[in-house]
This record gives C-alpha cells, structure tokens and sequence, in this order.
C-alpha cells in the first residue's frame, strides 16, 4: 500500500521554501545597539508601563484608514454639484491639526500646510454635508494620531519610528487636504 | 522539551522577572539573547542595515515599556518578533518607509510548485540577496513564513492581512525569487 504525500508542507515539496528555512535566523548588527537602547531606557526612569508608546503607534497606524474613508465620501460626491450650505447655516469650523512642541515641524513646513489649507476650507464649503463630516472626522482621526505620537515623544525624543509617525500624520494631513481641493478638478498649487 | 532547554526557559523567565522589576541588567542580558533574532527580523523585512538598527531599538525601548503586559503566554522571542513586525509595519507607513509596494497588493492563486521541483538550489546568499530585492509585501511574508517558519494564519495575523493575501504574496515571491535568480545565473 502506497502513501499519498497529501498535507505535505508546502515548504518541504518547494526547494526554495526548504532553502529558505535553512538560512541563519540570527544575524548580529555591526554594532553594539545597546548603549543607544540603555541611554533611552535612561530617559525613561523607573516608569514601568508606558501606555502611551503603544497608543502612538495603534494611532498612528489608525491612519491608515483615514484615504479610505475620504475616498469613499469623495467618490459619492456629484460633480459639480451646488454648495450645499443652506443661507445662515453656520459651518462647522475647520480646525487644522495641531502638532505639540515635540514633533520638530519647521516653520516652512507650517506655512506650507497653511497656504493648502485656504484652498481646502473655499473647495470645502462647497462638498455635501455627508462629505464635510467625513472630512472632519479623518482630520478627528489624524489629530487624536498627532496627540498621541507628541505624547509618546515627550517620554522619548530618541525614536525616529515615533517621528516618522508624525510626520506620517502630516502628510496625511496634507494630502486630505490635496484630495479635496482636487475632487472637483480644482487646480492645486502645492508651495 | 530537554532539561537543557527547561532550564534555558527557565532562566529567560527569571531575566524576564528581574527586568520587569527594573533590573536593566537582566534586561541587557535578553538583549544579548535575542538581538541577533530581532535584528536579522527587521533587516530582512526592510532590507535595509541602518531602517533595521533603529527599529532593533525601537522594539527593545517599546519591550522594556511593555513588559509589565507581557503576561508569557507565549515565548518572549516570539512576543519580541511582533513587536518588531509592528514597528516595521508602522515604518513603512511612515515618510522614510515609502515607496514600498503595499502588502493588500494581491497577486496570484493556488500555489503551484511543478516549476520549482527541477530548480537547482540557490546559494544561501544568492537566496539572501534576492529576497531583499522583493516588494515589501511579499518580502515580508517570504521572511516571517520561508524563513521563520510562521504558519500562513500566524504570519497573516502578525501583518494584520487575510491568510489569502499572505498566501497570495508567498506565491508572488517565489516567482519574482526564482525569476531573479534565473537572471543572475544568465543564459
């Protein structure tokens, strides 16, 4: 009686899966990585549990769905449709994302996201509502995001993972508002 | 288990113990354990030597800051090789980890090995060269299930994708494998 080689495991029926398995788990780095991780440890104190550095990254990976959400509303969006702000209704007011001390933004990099942000609110106010709060709530997602990583930073400036978080949440920022001003086939002009 | 690798266990258990108590000397000395494992995880799924220092240390801060949740219902290594995957995938969201390809980029369908069982074996360093070559999305599951020998689910879970699209990647990467390696023998 023969046996079918049935459930075998892939990696064992394919020589390059087999080869792959066979390659050295462990490779040293070419220098010692410790005293930088003992030196932040340092930072750190006796603080033992650090909930904010798991925060940051859970928010700043929650960005991740914010062109998710916006593409959806955008793409629902008649074009060309009318301002759909009734007369003497107010708008809910436009709050750009605020960054704390600790997230290393240049004055430059502010302007910038400043002179975007004017084309954004004028494009903005004509969007249905259903787009305007979907709008509002991914800027809600992007600053809860911002809060959280400035707060990880403070406890520990050294990370260049929690800085290129933040500047993740910027530029998430920046293109949230890119995409509006260019939903309607608005020309954009980006300083 | 052996006696060796009881005890093995058993002394990872109280470093982890001493550590958490705040002991950064028991701490160093998990560091010196795992280093090399944490290390050669994150250059091989960045392919990149100074991205896979600071995510080494990014991971061993962010291990210290967590032990008090590390409860040992799985290895410490293993907890150690999920935070690092978490810190690779939060990087190549970020400005410094564009440009590459994403992991929902699905290709491919059932497995098909009929081209590979006449393939002459790579070196192990052709092999390793070539996998740094791979998009991200299928390098990375190239590395955590051909080369850490995670299951597709356990791989998929750590990704945060479906185990179809952890499928799908590995399918891709052993064809973009085995036509760079094709090219590099030449004609």
């Amino acid at each position: 009686m023969t046996t079918i080689p049935f459930g075998r495991e892939p990696r064992e029926r394919d020589p390059l899966l087999a080869q792959a398995a066979t390659l050295p788990r462990e490779i040293q780095p070419e220098r010692d990585l410790w005293p930088g991780i003992a030196a932040r440890l340092e930072r750190t104190g006796n603080r033992r549990w650090q909930p904010r550095w798991p925060m940051a990254l859970a928010a700043g990976l929650a960005i991740a769905t914010v062109s998710a959400l916006l593409t959806g509303g955008l793409l629902q969006e008649p074009d060309g449709a009318p301002g759909p702000m009734l007369a003497g209704e107010p708008a809910a007011a436009i709050v750009p994302v605020r960054y704390g001390p600790n997230s290393g933004l240049g004055p430059d990099q502010l302007q910038a996201r400043d002179e975007l942000l004017r084309q954004f609110e004028a494009r903005l106010a004509e969007l249905g509502p259903e787009t305007r709060a979907t709008v509002l709530r991914n800027l809600e997602i992007i600053q809860r995001a911002a809060d959280e990583i400035d707060a990880a930073l403070a406890e520990d400036p050294g990370s260049g993972l929690l800085t290129g978080l933040l500047l993740n949440a910027f530029q998430q920022e920046l293109d949230l508002y890119s995409r509006v001003v260019t939903s309607g086939g608005a020309p954009i002009r980006r300083t | 288990m052996t006696a060796t690798a009881r005890d093995t266990a058993g002394d990872e258990q109280a470093l982890v113990a001493s550590a958490r108590a705040g002991d950064t000397a028991a701490f160093e000395r998990l560091y010196r354990e795992h280093v090399g494992h944490v290390y050669g995880l994150c250059l091989r799924m960045t392919g990149q030597p100074a991205a896979a220092e600071d995510l080494t240390q990014d991971t061993f801060v962010s291990a210290w800051r967590g032990l008090a949740g590390f409860e040992g219902r799985s290895a410490f290594g293993t907890w150690l090789h999920r935070i690092a995957v978490n810190a690779v995938l939060a990087r190549s969201r970020s400005p410094q980890g564009r440009g590459e390809t994403s992991l929902t980029d699905e290709e491919g369908g059932q497995m098909d090995f009929a081209d590979t069982e006449d393939m002459e074996i790579a070196t192990p360093i052709d092999l390793e060269r070539a996998i740094a070559t791979l998009p991200a999305g299928a390098r990375q599951v190239m590395v955590l299930h051909g080369v850490y020998g995670y299951s597709h689910e356990e791989a998929a879970g750590m990704l945060g994708v479906a185990v179809g699209t952890c499928k799908a990647q590995l399918h891709r990467a052993r064809r973009l494998l085995r036509e760079r390696m094709r090219a590099e023998d030449g004609p």
